[in-house]
C-alpha cells in the first residue's frame, strides 16, 4: 500500500483515534498517486493511491473508523481488508512522523 | 627566444581552456601525455581564454622517497582531489576530478546521475547508478544517430526545466571495450587508461560516434532506468510516475542542495514525461527498443 513508509508498520491504532496531517510536509499528486517529502526530516515517500486517499482523510476530524468507511465506499473492498489497510496506513504515517495523533494535545 | 616569451610559450603549452556544453574548464597540466589526449578529446571545445566559472584543473607532478618516485596530485579549484602513481591514470584522474567538482559546486543546475541523449528534440534520461550500463547504452543511441548530452550527468535547469549539455567524452569501462568495437568504434578507443578500482577504460569522443552528435536544451520526455543484463532479451515496463520521483531521488547528485525544490523539479519533470523501467540487453537490441518507444 505505502511503499516506503514504515517498514515496521505495528504501531497500534484505535478505531477512535483521529490523525492530523502535518503542516511541514510537501505533496506533490501524480496520477492519483502521491509523492511526500518531509521537510524537517528531509525525507520522502511514495503513496499508492490507497494510501494517497486516506491521507487526506487524516484532517483530524474523521477517526480511523471514518475513514474506513469513506473507504468501503470508493473502493470496491471488504469492511476486513479497509480496517486492514488503514490501521496499517495510518500506523505507518503516524510511526514516520508524516501524521500527529489529536490525543497528544494536537489542535485540527 | 627572449627567456621571458620562452616562459609564456611553455606555460601556454602546459595549460589550455575548454567549454563543454555548459561546463568550463581550464586545465593546467605539465605532464604532456595527457593534455595532449584531453585536448585531442576535446579539440571542439577549446577557448583561447578561460570561460566564467571555469574549473580549474591542475595537475601537479611530484616525486617522493629516496627512489623519488613520480606522482601527479589533480586539484581541483584548489581543492587536492587525488594522488596518482602511474601516468595511464592521470587523464580520468583528471576527468574524475571534474565530475567530481560539478557535483559539488555547481548548484545551477539539479543533476541527476544519467546517460542523456536527444531525439528530435525530446530529452531521454537513463538514470542509474555505476555498473547499469548507462554509457554503453548511450553511445549506442548516438552512435544510431540520437543526439548527445552526456553519458554521466543530467543537468537540468531549475528555471525551465531543460535539460542542458555537458558533452564530456564518454567513459567506456573495459568490459564494454568489446561492445564499443562491435560499433565499429575500435578506432575511437584510442587509448586505454586506468582509473583506480575502477579498472581500465577508455574514452570516445562523442563526434566519433556520429559526426553531428552535440545535442543542445531540450525537455525531458522520456525517463528510462536502465538495468543491464547480457542475457536476456531487452524489454520495457512503464512505471509509476510517484515511484519515477523517488527512483531518481536515489541517483541525484545534488538532492540535498535543493531538497524540498529539488522534489518539485523531479515531479515537474515526471509530469511532463513518460517513465519506463528498462531491462537492458544486447545493445544493438536494447538501441532498437528505445527508438521504438521513444519514436513511437
Amino acid at each position: 500500500m505505502i511503499s516506503t513508509v514504515g517498514s515496521q508498520v505495528g504501531v497500534p491504532v484505535d478505531g477512535a483515534d483521529r490523525f492530523v496531517r502535518r503542516g511541514d510536509v510537501d505533496v506533490h499528486e501524480l496520477d492519483g498517486e502521491a509523492v511526500l517529502y518531509d521537510l524537517v526530516l528531509n525525507t520522502t515517500c511514495r503513496l499508492n493511491g490507497t494510501a494517497y486517499f486516506v491521507w487526506q482523510c487524516c484532517d483530524g476530524k474523521m477517526s480511523v473508523d471514518d475513514i474506513c468507511a469513506a473507504i468501503l465506499s470508493r473502493f470496491d473492498v471488504g469492511g476486513a481488508v479497509a480496517r486492514r489497510d488503514v490501521r496499517m496506513a495510518v500506523s505507518a504515517f503516524w510511526e514516520s512522523g508524516l501524521v500527529e495523533r489529536m490525543d497528544d494535545g494536537v489542535v485540527a | 627566444m627572449p627567456a621571458d616569451r620562452l616562459a609564456a610559450f611553455a606555460e601556454a603549452a602546459e595549460v589550455a581552456h575548454f567549454q563543454i556544453g555548459v561546463i568550463g574548464v581550464s586545465l593546467h597540466c605539465p605532464y604532456g601525455p595527457a593534455l595532449r589526449d584531453f585536448c585531442s578529446l576535446y579539440d571542439d571545445c577549446r577557448v583561447e581564454v578561460p570561460p566564467p566559472d571555469a574549473i580549474r584543473v591542475d595537475v601537479k607532478p611530484t616525486r617522493l622517497g629516496r627512489m623519488k618516485r613520480r606522482r601527479y596530485e589533480v586539484w581541483a579549484d584548489d581543492e587536492h582531489r587525488f594522488t596518482v602513481w602511474n601516468n595511464p591514470s592521470v587523464l580520468p584522474h583528471i576527468e574524475w576530478a571534474i565530475n567530481w567538482h560539478i557535483m559539488l559546486y555547481q548548484p545551477r543546475y539539479y543533476q541527476i546521475h544519467a546517460g542523456v541523449v536527444e531525439c528530435d528534440g525530446q530529452g531521454v534520461i537513463l538514470p542509474a547508478g555505476p555498473g547499469c550500463g548507462k554509457t554503453t547504452l548511450t553511445a549506442g543511441l548516438v552512435r544510431s544517430g540520437w543526439r548527445y548530452l552526456s553519458d554521466e550527468f543530467a543537468l537540468i535547469d531549475p528555471d525551465d526545466l531543460r535539460l542542458r549539455a555537458y558533452p564530456k567524452a564518454l567513459c567506456v569501462k573495459e568490459g564494454s571495450f568489446a561492445v564499443l568495437d562491435a560499433m565499429g568504434l575500435r578506432a575511437a578507443r584510442r587509448r586505454d587508461y586506468q582509473k583506480g578500482q575502477k579498472g581500465r577504460v577508455t574514452f570516445v569522443k562523442p563526434s566519433e560516434l556520429n559526426p553531428s552528435a552535440i545535442g543542445g536544451r531540450c525537455p525531458v520526455r522520456f525517463v528510462m532506468f536502465p538495468k543491464f543484463e547480457a542475457a536476456r532479451s531487452p524489454r520495457v515496463r512503464e512505471m509509476s510516475r510517484a515511484e519515477a520521483v523517488l527512483r531518481l531521488n536515489e541517483v541525484s547528485f545534488n538532492f540535498t542542495k535543493y531538497r524540498a525544490a529539488g522534489v518539485q523539479i523531479m515531479a515537474d519533470i515526471v509530469r511532463e514525461a513518460r517513465v519506463f523501467e528498462l531491462d537492458a540487453g544486447p545493445v544493438d537490441e536494447t538501441v532498437e527498443l528505445v527508438r521504438s518507444v521513444v519514436r513511437g
